[in-house]
């Protein structure tokens, strides 16, 4: 038997290399081509009603309680006008329960302060676990509010703390340093009032507040972050909220809602044994969760996006903060992939396991060592000439200028349907922004979720320090 | 050949996306000057009618006829939110200046031929245009293809008092749109006009449980004689939807004589139903029924051990010596968690 030469060895794993390496990044464009198709059959087909007077006519009567749950950790600079915003929603029926999650700071003294809340008796029943309570606190002013102190257990625990405590149906969880608009809870809950019986979540679309005019918990008008962070994180949302979330909701495969604003139902959620300690990726964890329930029982039910519900959030302006925070997102989707590992292609999750499972396998479990890999292995072998430009153009097209289209489209989503950028000059800059970001920005990004990747190989936890500045000062 | 390919097609998607951008805000430059100019009109038209309603000049009336009839579009957007503002007379003239100004005819073509959100704009909007072409146009649009525009027709068409049947095709319709909540709406309106025609839509088995239960509570709330015995007639339905339904309206209706029902509903084995019948004995104010809201509050379902608990706090002294009892003999148990913690609700509610 002959043995190859160790040149036809190397050649030939380089070949598979690099055929991975393409074959991926077609995956993911793919991918991203779909999402676009579906998302635009969705914008076309559900119109969001743009007058918020109408909405009040027409659902007010019908629309269900919700509760809000507000965790909130060392918040102290921003909960008072977070939560004054949020009592002040345009919604017929609710209530806002702050949990705080044994802060370290004065948010406690600020919310008993600001609200003159005094210790009360709530009856609850124990739904789903979380730390002790320690004290639940009210005011006759702002009967709406209900404040519950207890001991540390992160965001999830909180959550569930809030989900113990809450009476309504139906519960949206929200962030405790993000601004709802005023008819968010309204647009938010016609997937509820349209098909109460099947619908057990919505999501709704997160987008960036720095650069916006903020006064008291309040969005007066919209603008763009100054730094250029700010600028590519914006993008960066309009592109994960109206591209990919709408399509896979329209294909019923959604696997995540944002943490920060997310509706559920609260029998549903307490059925799946709530938020799940352990995890940073609590949120796409809990929608996860509540598919194999219902799938493992064959019911029918729909999670759903909405995507004109608008909550703001304030965006991380420094890279090293940024680069935490997309680390652990990273690390949150892996945990949930392979906790759930066993959903993936197995007919009996259907489309939530090929589609669902199929896209974080390729997009966030794959791509970003193979597109690393890649920018390693591409330019050096050409360079070496080991390489055709032919493969070259291919890997180049595939990370560079395909990844300009997508962005773009999405701003064109953005434009054709919704509008929410009022300013030409605006519309102009993100724009310039949307091809910029696929030049050094993209790249970092992959480094992050790298990093995630291999925080989640060493068993890291812990969210990470999140300095923010506050509202008050945007 | 693939690779080529790959980069060809990247450039061409790259660039057509950002010609279609560039198209975009060249088009934003152009319409934004329009929408402003809209807004303006819009802002005077306003005032000027806001003015009208006040004085009644004719002279301003033939200016504002004038200036609704040239866009349509803006008139019917900005008519229906001074409807919701404007009272009695005032709406009476309004709705025939705009009908003289052919706005009317406008609404009833865009429900005929217009896109399906300016379908529903206009099944609704023609609730303040009320006329025989008018019926004649919702009358059309109850068999629109999208069920949204179907039923806001249908709605409008109940507000009138129109003598809109309940028929088969529209009831195939209400069982076909599934569980939505907007039925409500329409058998609400409907019940408000022909009562009598939902009585038969709750008796009818053959619908689903959710419109059957739904046209209960619009009979219901209605107080149409004989609602009473319609609820006891449908004590012993199999579905738990359809009991949980009587407890609810026999609680709304308050009558005394639904009492004996909702003693036997706390013994269900639906947590859903005993929970419900619970809260409607709080709403009677039956005492006969004390000893057994007691006995709930042992259940073990929560929501009847705290509805149980709160209906024992409305029955008066009773009651409330009953929880205070409890909470004092078994303070450390969940009995007397749930008595202590009712008590405090209810204090705190009543300071």
């Amino acid at each position: 038997m002959i043995m190859p030469s160790p040149e036809i060895i190397v050649a030939s794993t380089l070949d598979t290399v690099l055929f991975i390496v393409i074959a991926t990044g077609l995956a993911q464009n793919g991918l991203y081509v779909l999402q676009l198709v579906l998302a635009m059959q969705e914008l076309a087909t559900q119109r969001p009603e743009k007058r918020a007077g109408l909405l009040w006519r027409r659902y007010a009567d019908i629309s269900p309680p919700i509760s809000l749950l507000v965790p909130a950790y060392n918040e102290e600079l921003s909960i008072v006008d977070s939560l004054s915003s949020m009592l002040a929603l345009n919604y017929p029926d609710f209530e806002v329960i702050a949990v705080n999650d044994g802060s370290t700071d004065g948010t406690l003294q600020a919310m008993i302060d600001g609200f003159g809340l005094k210790p009360v008796i709530r009856h609850y029943s124990e739904a789903v676990p979380h730390q002790p309570l320690r004290c639940v606190y009210g005011s006759p002013q702002y009967p709406k509010l209900v404040v519950v102190d207890k001991a540390n257990g992160g965001k999830s625990d909180a959550l569930n703390a809030g989900i113990t405590l809450s009476r309504f149906p139906i519960f949206c969880a929200v962030d405790a340093d993000s601004i709802l608009e005023s008819d968010a809870l309204l647009r938010a809950a016609q997937p509820f009032i349209d098909d109460p019986v099947r619908t057990v979540a919505v999501g709704g679309t997160i987008r960036i507040a720095n650069g916006c005019r903020i006064e008291r918990g309040r969005v007066l008008s919209f603008g763009l972050p100054r730094s250029l962070l700010g600028l590519f994180q914006t993008v960066e949302y309009l592109r994960a909220f109206l591209m990919a979330r709408l399509a896979w909701s329209r294909m019923r495969t959604l696997t995540i809602i944002s943490g920060a604003f997310g509706l559920f139902k609260r029998q549903t959620a307490i059925a799946v044994g709530g938020y799940s300690h352990g995890t940073v990726g609590e949120d796409m964890e809990l929608v996860v969760k509540i598919h194999r329930y219902m799938r493992d029982r064959r019911q029918d039910y729909r999670i759903t996006f909405v995507p004109e519900p608008v909550c703001w959030t304030e965006a991380p302006e420094s890279w090293r903060v940024l680069g935490r925070q997309r680390s652990r997102w990273q690390r949150g989707a892996l945990e949930t992939f392979f906790r759930h590992g066993d959903m993936l292609f197995r007919p009996k999750y259907g489309r939530i396991g090929v589609v669902g499972f199929g896209h974080v396998l390729i997009v966030d479990v794959l791509g970003p060592p193979i597109e690393v890999l890649g920018y390693l292995l591409v330019p050096m072998l050409w360079f070496l000439g080991l390489l055709s430009v032919d493969y070259l153009l291919a890997f180049l097209a595939l990370t560079f200028v395909f990844g300009i289209f997508v962005s773009v489209a999405s701003l064109i989503l953005e434009e054709i349907e919704l509008q929410r950028v009022p300013r030409i000059s605006d519309l102009a800059l993100l724009t310039l922004v949307a091809v910029v970001e696929n030049f050094g920005y993209r790249q970092i990004s992959n480094l992050w979720r790298l990093r995630g990747l291999w925080q989640y190989l060493r068993g890291h936890q812990g969210w990470g320090v999140m300095s923010r500045v506050g509202f008050r000062h945007t | 050949m693939l690779l080529s390919g790959i980069w060809t097609v990247s450039l061409g998607f790259a660039a057509v996306s950002l010609a279609t951008m560039l198209v975009l805000i060249l088009t934003r430059a152009v319409s934004g000057r329009r929408a402003r100019r809209k807004a303006e009109q819009r802002e005077m038209l306003l005032l000027a009618l806001l003015g009208w309603l006040e004085d009644g000049g004719a002279e301003n009336g033939a200016a504002i006829r004038r200036s609704l009839a040239r866009d349509g579009r803006l008139a019917t957007g900005l008519l229906t939110e001074v409807f919701e503002i404007v009272r009695g007379d005032g709406q009476l003239r309004l709705a025939a200046l705009a009908e003289e100004a052919g706005i009317g005819e406008w609404i009833r073509r865009a429900l005929r031929k217009g896109p399906v959100r300016d379908r529903l704009d206009a099944a609704e909007a023609l609730i303040w245009f009320p006329s025989p072409k008018t019926t004649e146009a919702l009358r059309l649009a109850v068999s629109d293809v999208q069920d949204d525009v179907s039923f806001a027709a249908a709605a409008t068409l109940a507000g009138f008092g129109s003598e809109l049947t309940l028929d088969e095709r529209l009831l195939e319709r209400l069982g076909r749109f599934g569980s939505s909540r907007r039925i409500e709406l329409v058998l609400n309106r409907f019940a408000a006009q022909r009562p009598d025609a939902l009585v038969d839509v709750v008796l009818d088995e053959a619908l689903s449980d959710r419109v059957r239960t739904v046209a209960l509570d619009a009979v219901t709330q209605t107080g149409l004689p004989g609602t009473l015995e319609l609820l006891l007639s449908l004590e012993a339905s199999p579905s738990a939807d359809i009991r949980v339904a009587v407890a609810r309206n026999l609680g709304t209706l308050g009558h005394p004589d639904g009492a004996p029902t909702i003693g036997r509903y706390l013994t269900d084995d639906r947590w859903e139903v005993r929970s419900k019948a619970a809260e409607a004995v709080g709403r009677l104010g039956t005492i006969e029924l004390g000893p057994a809201l007691c006995a709930l509050l042992l259940d073990e379902n929560w929501w009847v051990r705290h509805r149980a608990g709160e209906a024992l706090a409305k029955l008066g002294d009773l009651g409330i010596e009953a929880l205070n009892e409890m909470a004092a003999i078994a303070a450390q148990t969940t009995l007397g968690q749930t008595a202590t913690h009712i008590l405090a609700e209810r204090n705190r509610s009543a300071a």
